[in-house]
């Protein structure tokens, strides 16, 4: 029984968001999928447990990308994710780590993850309700709260891996552009 | 206190944690210790005008400024694939520490959640504790420290 998934795809209804339940989740090297727009896709981490995986999409002011609600059934816990449009090169890795690791400090809901192996990034909100209802504010809160942050830090990012900017330079940007 | 902090200290009453109110502030102190006998500080904080709760565990060692990019790579490693919160970095001083957290907006505030916030922190903390030290304290690769932890011990 996926209930958490469930809430998700009823939330993504009323909201009015295109969906898609995976039945099996796409490996990460394979590119192909209806989004558009260019992969990583995304691998769960546990293949040992029941899990549910559904894929949608968000275009922000930044760009498109990827993103995945995952349930561990077991777990009673709900994971969102929203996938960075690319691989980070291993040339400037460490940078993007740096980048990362500033930008998390300030960060109250959620986090920046990277694959440090395949430079794989993407930003994270979840939940854990064992025990517990899950409603539909909290689902909205955990989808918005990810898609909005990677929004904002999506361009930094960028410039870190492209652009040769410092990592601390690009992360007091975004965060001097909040407090404004 | 806020409504969300009254709940927190609510939950560390029935769960027989030692807590202090900070006077003037909305946090809770209280310190946990694990199997293993180490121990360390935890706060929780609510952000009113958000209605969140975060729940931090400290690391008891800053990582002195030698160490910091080799922790950036650890912590990043480590916080790869975890389901529930993250570990953090203030890279000004070195200062570690793991983060859940929860938006309670428009949102009933129950013990459960709570409890389920603080002990998915401690269990993270728990488990890199080691790995941490060993990090701060000697010159290893990130990589086989956490491949060392990671085969070891089961993920939260």
């Amino acid at each position: 029984m996926s209930k958490l998934i469930d809430e998700v795809l009823r939330f993504f209804e009323n909201d009015r968001w295109r969906y898609q339940p995976l039945n099996s989740a796409p490996r990460r090297a394979k590119t192909t999928n209806n989004s558009g727009a260019g992969e990583p896709s995304f691998t769960p981490h546990r293949f040992d447990e029941e899990t549910s995986i559904v894929q949608t999409w968000f275009s922000g002011n930044s760009g498109q990308w990827n993103c995945f609600a995952q349930e561990r059934v077991d777990a009673s816990q709900l994971i969102f994710y929203s996938i960075f449009p690319v691989n980070v090169p291993p040339e400037t890795r460490h940078a993007a780590a740096e980048f990362i690791t500033r930008a998390n400090y300030a960060m109250n809901i959620g986090n920046f993850e990277m694959d440090y192996d395949d430079g794989h990034v993407r930003f994270k909100t979840s939940i854990d309700v064992k025990g517990e209802l899950i409603t539909e504010t909290m689902i909205r809160q955990l989808i918005y709260l990810n898609v909005l942050t990677m929004d904002r830090y999506l361009p930094g990012l960028m410039r870190v891996i492209y652009g040769g900017i410092l990592p601390s330079e690009a992360v007091a940007e975004i965060e001097n552009s909040l407090v404004e | 206190m806020g409504n969300i902090l009254e709940t927190a200290a609510r939950f560390f009453e029935q769960d027989g944690w030692q807590f202090e109110k900070i006077p003037n502030r909305p946090l809770i102190h209280t310190t946990y210790e694990s199997v293993d006998h180490h121990c360390w500080e935890c706060y929780a904080q609510e952000r009113q005008d958000f209605q969140q709760l975060i729940f931090y565990s400290i690391f008891p060692l800053k990582a002195p400024p030698v160490t910091r990019y080799r922790l950036v790579e650890f912590l990043t490693r480590a916080n790869f694939g975890m389901f529930i919160g993250n570990f953090e970095m203030d890279m000004s001083d070195g200062e570690i520490r793991y983060k859940t957290s929860m938006d309670f907006e428009d949102q009933q505030v129950t013990t459960g959640l709570i409890h389920n916030l603080v002990y998915n922190n401690v269990s993270a903390m728990e488990r890199y504790y080691s790995g941490i030290q060993k990090m701060i304290q000697e010159d290893l690769p990130p990589k086989d420290v956490i491949s060392e932890i990671e085969k070891d011990t089961p993920p939260v």
